[in-house]
C-alpha cells in the first residue's frame, strides 16, 4: 500500500517536473503521467478488489459450513450450548432494556412525524399503513443491527483476538477441539437470533408508543390503530422482518469471527480488527438488506 | 544432544511420535527424536529454548523450518483436518507457566470447565465415561473436586494439578507432552504424578517430558529413560 502511495506521488511530481521544463511536451507527459497514474489506481483498486473478493469468499464459506454445522446433532455438544446460551444472554438479554429504551423513542418520533406531515397532505388515512411499514419493515431490524454491532460486535471480535494472540486457540486446537464448532458456531447463531428476538422487541415497543401518540389524539384521528397495523401487514413482511434481522446478525457474528481470528503478532492489531469488523458488519448488514428488500418487492 | 544410556527399550509398534531432522528455528542443528508407546523421553533443554514453537510443531499446529513430524506413522502435514483433530485428542498436555501458552487455560471458562472442556466436545466419548475417569483422577491427585474460578483466581499449584488432570483425562492416551509439570509446586517432583505417569507407560502412553535440567535423582525417579539434553548453543 505504501508503495503505491510513493508511486503516485513519485509519478505526479515526474509530470510537474517536465511539464515545468518544456511546456510543449505538456500533453505527452500528462498523457504518460495519467497512463501511469491509471496503472496505479487501477493497481490499488484490483488489490482492493482481490482484498473484497477474497474475503467475501472466507465469510461465504463460513455461512455455508455454519449452515453445515448447525444441523449436525455432533455439533451442538455441552460446551457449545453452553457459549450459545452465553452469547443469547450477553448480546440479547443484557441489549433488550436499551433497545426497549431506544424503540420507545423512535416509536414515538416516527408516529409524530407521520401525525405531522399527513395531516399536512391530507392523506391521514394511511397513518397506521405508514407507521407499521416504517416501524416493522425497516426501522426495527435496521436499528436492532445497529444495537447489536455496537454493543456485541466490537466485544466478540475483541475477545477472539486476544484469545488468538495469547496463544489459547492455539491451545484449543492443540487439544483437538474444532474451532468453527466451537468458537464460530455458537457466536454467529447467538448473533443472528438476538438481532432478530430484538427486532421482534423493538417493533412491538415502538409500535405501542405509537400506539399512545394516537390514542392521546384520538379525538382528531378516527378508526382503532392496531386493527390498521394488523391490517397492513401481511406474511411477507413478517418473513421480511426476520430476513432482515437474522441474516444480517449471522454475517456480523461470521465477520467477527473471521476479524478476530485472523490477528497475529502483537496486540495493537485487535483496534484494527475491531474497527475492520464493525465497518465490514455495517457493510454485509446495509447488502442484505438490499438484497431482502428486492426480494420483498419481486413478491 | 546426547542420549542416556539407560534406554527403554523400542515397542516393536512404530513410534508414536517421530521427529525426522527437524529445526525449530532457522540455523538451528536439526535434530531427530522418535517415542515408542511406552516409552519415556526426558527431553533437557536451556531456559531461553523455544518451547512453544516446539509445542506447535509437535501437535501439527506448524511445520517444522526444516524437517518432518509425524504422528502415529504418518506426517501431520498429510492428514485430513478430522484426522489431525482425532490424535491431538489422545495427546495429553501439561504447559509450563510463563510461555506462549501463557494462562494455560481459557480465560473465560472456569477451571473445572477448562479441563473438561476437550472430552465434552468429543461426541465419540460419552460424559460418564470421562466422569468415571476423572472422580479416579481426583482421588488419586488427593483433590476433592475441581476449582469452580477462573484460572486467574487460583494458586499456581492448583492450576498445575489441575493441568494434570486435563492431561490424563483423554483416552486412549497415546501421548502425554509434560512441559515442567511440577513448576510452581512447593514439593518439587510429585511421586503422585509419577505413579500415574508410570501407570500410563504401562497402558501404552508414550511420554516427553520438557524441562530444564534435572538431578541425577530425579531422573533416576522418573524410570527408564531416553534421555536427550539440548544444549544451550543449539548444538547436539
Amino acid at each position: 500500500m505504501a508503495e503505491s502511495f510513493r508511486l503516485d506521488y513519485c509519478s505526479c511530481s515526474r509530470i510537474a517536473w517536465r511539464v515545468q521544463k518544456n511546456p510543449t511536451e505538456k500533453v505527452t507527459a500528462l498523457t504518460e503521467g495519467t497512463l501511469d497514474l491509471s496503472n496505479s489506481i487501477g493497481r490499488k483498486c484490483r488489490e482492493r478488489l482481490g482484498d473484497l473478493l477474497g474475503w467475501l469468499f472466507y465469510v461465504m464459506t463460513m455461512l455455508y459450513s455454519f449452515a453445515v454445522e448447525v444441523v449436525r446433532p455432533s455439533t451442538w455438544q455441552r460446551p457449545v450450548r453452553d457459549r450459545l446460551a452465553r452469547q443469547i444472554l450477553f448480546t440479547g438479554v443484557e441489549a433488550a432494556p436499551f433497545t426497549i429504551l431506544v424503540a420507545l423513542f423512535v416509536g414515538g418520533s416516527v408516529f409524530v412525524q407521520c401525525l405531522v406531515w399527513l395531516r399536512y397532505t391530507g392523506q391521514m388515512e394511511f397513518l397506521t399503513e405508514i407507521v407499521s411499514a416504517l416501524l416493522v419493515r425497516e426501522a426495527s431490524p435496521f436499528l436492532a443491527s445497529f444495537i447489536v454491532i455496537a454493543a456485541s460486535a466490537s466485544a466478540m471480535t475483541t475477545e477472539l483476538a486476544n484469545m488468538k494472540i495469547s496463544g489459547q486457540v492455539a491451545l484449543l486446537e492443540s487439544q483437538g477441539i474444532n474451532l468453527f464448532r466451537y468458537l464460530a458456531v455458537p457466536r454467529m447463531l447467538g448473533l443472528g437470533l438476538s438481532v432478530m428476538v430484538l427486532s421482534v422487541i423493538f417493533a412491538t415497543v415502538a409500535l405501542l408508543a405509537s400506539a399512545i401518540g394516537f390514542f392521546m389524539d384520538s379525538n382528531q384521528i378516527h378508526g382503532a390503530f392496531f386493527g390498521g397495523v394488523f391490517a397492513s401487514l401481511d406474511v411477507v413482511d413478517l418473513f421480511t422482518l426476520l430476513g432482515k434481522s437474522f441474516l444480517p446478525g449471522l454475517a456480523t457474528g461470521a465477520i467477527c469471527c473471521y476479524e478476530g481470528l485472523r490477528v497475529t503478532g502483537a496486540t495493537t492489531a485487535v483496534p484494527k480488527a475491531v474497527s475492520q469488523a464493525m465497518l465490514r458488519s455495517v457493510s454485509a448488514g446495509a447488502f442484505i438488506w438490499v438484497i431482502v428488500l428486492i426480494f420483498t418487492f419481486a413478491l | 544432544m546426547k542420549s542416556d544410556s539407560s534406554v527403554a527399550s523400542p515397542s516393536r509398534e512404530g513410534p508414536v511420535l517421530e521427529l525426522d531432522g527437524i529445526s525449530v528455528e532457522p540455523g538451528n542443528d536439526p535434530f531427530s527424536l522418535q517415542i515408542y508407546p511406552g516409552e519415556l523421553v526426558l527431553f533437557e533443554c536451556a531456559e531461553n529454548f523455544p518451547i512453544p514453537d516446539l509445542w506447535d510443531v509437535f501437535v501439527g499446529l506448524d511445520q517444522p523450518a526444516l524437517g518432518k513430524v509425524s504422528f502415529g506413522g504418518k506426517a501431520w502435514e498429510d492428514m485430513p483436518e478430522e484426522e489431525k483433530e482425532a490424535n491431538r485428542l489422545s495427546v495429553g498436555c501439561v504447559f509450563s507457566a510463563g510461555d506462549k501458552y501463557e494462562s494455560q487455560w481459557l480465560d473465560n471458562l472456569d477451571i473445572d470447565e477448562n479441563v473438561v472442556l476437550a472430552q465434552s466436545m468429543n461426541p465419540a466419548c460419552p460424559s460418564a465415561e470421562w466422569e468415571g475417569r476423572l472422580a479416579e483422577l481426583l482421588r488419586h491427585f488427593e483433590m476433592e473436586e475441581l476449582s469452580g474460578k477462573r484460572p486467574n483466581q487460583v494458586s499456581p499449584a492448583e492450576s498445575m494439578r489441575a493441568q494434570w488432570i486435563r492431561a490424563f483425562l483423554p483416552k486412549p492416551l497415546r501421548l502425554l507432552i509434560l512441559e515442567r509439570p511440577d513448576y510452581g509446586l512447593p514439593v518439587g517432583l510429585d511421586m503422585k504424578l509419577v505413579d500415574r505417569m508410570m501407570a500410563a507407560r504401562e497402558s501404552g502412553t508414550a511420554v516427553l517430558w520438557i524441562d530444564l535440567r534435572r538431578s541425577d535423582a530425579e531422573r533416576s525417579a522418573l524410570g527408564p529413560t531416553k534421555h536427550f539434553t539440548h544444549l544451550p548453543s543449539g548444538l547436539v
